[in-house]
């Protein structure tokens, strides 16, 4: 597969192409989804020093188990998912979760000069409260809200359907607004 | 309420900068708290490891994910390469047992095989192991004979010598040996 048509390609023509031998493709698929799995990742609370490990971990266990993929679900969604069972591993083994509030009001107008210091700080409280919620939730809010995938996808990908899918976002979203509302 | 969950649809593609709200999403979004809230939501969840720089090195991620599955294919063909030796070794005994109705002694355990090493270490050759397989049924039936009988005509105390062997048996020891 040459440059310019594995950046053209989708993720299934990649899989496809890795499948065949080509890791051109897996580097693009590694390229095209690392940045977003990261900030997934994070925001679901990963540490930030253990992003890159937990990054490298569920690229390599998703491409061992390409079989698995059949393509009802998007890749991304797929990996997310991967990824979110190893976060899910790695609080079971540290069973230590810190959980913050969030403020009301806390999104910060662009032309605040002390925007960054209040933006990292809600951050940390929205990734403090996220973590204090169940699994499916938390990550049903991201894959929806920060990532912007269809519920039909997140349904495919957590093997549920697309309206429990809903439901797990709005019970999501009623739990963080209590926490912004404490 | 349906306008809620319309908007709330939209929430991720408006803080993502693929979708804009009208004048009349803005004067919902006004009037309704909880819609104002949700979107102060998804807002910070979009925001949310921006300024994360990570991965530091997608490319170097690559490379590792690279590294490692190439590894992990050469330990799953290692490992399969021993199965196959495995099931390959336990199909030879079996078969073995069905042809003989017995376990094929091993060399080494056996008077032959220890009066054959014994040999060997005084030659100038590396010790050889008779070959089972190289012998045709007659001449494997005579070594299988030659276990069976009774233990006051063999001399299997101490390290057994050649003095102890048959002219065959000797023959045979010279012949894989090369004494």
């Amino acid at each position: 597969m040459s440059l310019s048509s594995a950046e053209d390609a989708t993720d299934a023509a990649l899989i496809g192409a890795y499948r065949a031998g080509s890791e051109r493709a897996a580097a693009e698929l590694v390229g095209r989804h690392a940045t977003a799995l990261g900030r997934f990742l994070y925001a679901a609370g990963a540490g930030p020093s253990d992003v890159d490990d937990f990054i490298q971990e569920a690229f390599f266990r998703a491409f061992r188990r390409l079989d698995g993929w059949r393509g009802d679900a998007s890749f991304r969604s797929w990996l997310f998912t991967i990824a979110g069972n190893l976060l899910k591993d790695d609080f079971r083994r540290r069973k230590g979760r810190r959980v913050l509030s969030i403020e009301d009001g806390d999104v910060v107008a662009a032309s605040d000069p002390d925007g960054d210091l209040v933006a990292a700080d809600t951050e940390q409280r929205l990734r403090a409260a996220l973590s204090g919620l169940p699994r499916l939730q938390r990550e049903v809010f991201l894959l929806r809200a920060q990532q912007g995938i269809e519920y039909a996808d997140i349904a495919t990908a957590l093997g549920t359907t697309p309206g429990a899918a809903r439901v797990h976002y709005h019970h999501a979203v009623r739990k963080l607004k209590e926490i912004c509302n404490a | 309420m349906p306008e809620c969950t319309a908007l709330s649809d939209r929430m991720p593609a408006v803080a993502a900068g693929t979708d804009a709200w009208s004048a009349l999403d803005l004067d919902h979004l006004a009037a309704c708290s909880d819609c104002r809230t949700e979107w102060s939501l998804v807002q910070i969840a979009v925001c949310v490891g921006q300024g994360l720089p990570v991965p530091r090195d997608p490319a170097a991620v690559a490379g590792r994910v690279m590294g490692r599955l190439a590894a992990a294919r050469t330990e799953q063909a290692r490992a399969r390469r021993s199965t196959w030796w495995a099931a390959g070794l336990a199909a030879a005994a079996i078969a073995a047992v069905v042809w003989t109705g017995r376990p094929a002694p091993s060399p080494e355990s056996s008077v032959a095989g220890r009066v054959v090493e014994s040999a060997a270490a005084g030659a100038t050759s590396a010790a050889l192991v008779p070959e089972l397989d190289s012998l045709d049924a007659g001449e494997l039936r005579e070594v299988l004979d030659a276990f069976d009988a009774p233990l006051s005509e063999r001399v299997i105390i101490g390290s057994p010598t050649l003095g102890d062997l048959s002219d065959q048996e000797l023959e045979r020891v010279l012949r894989a040996g090369g004494v």
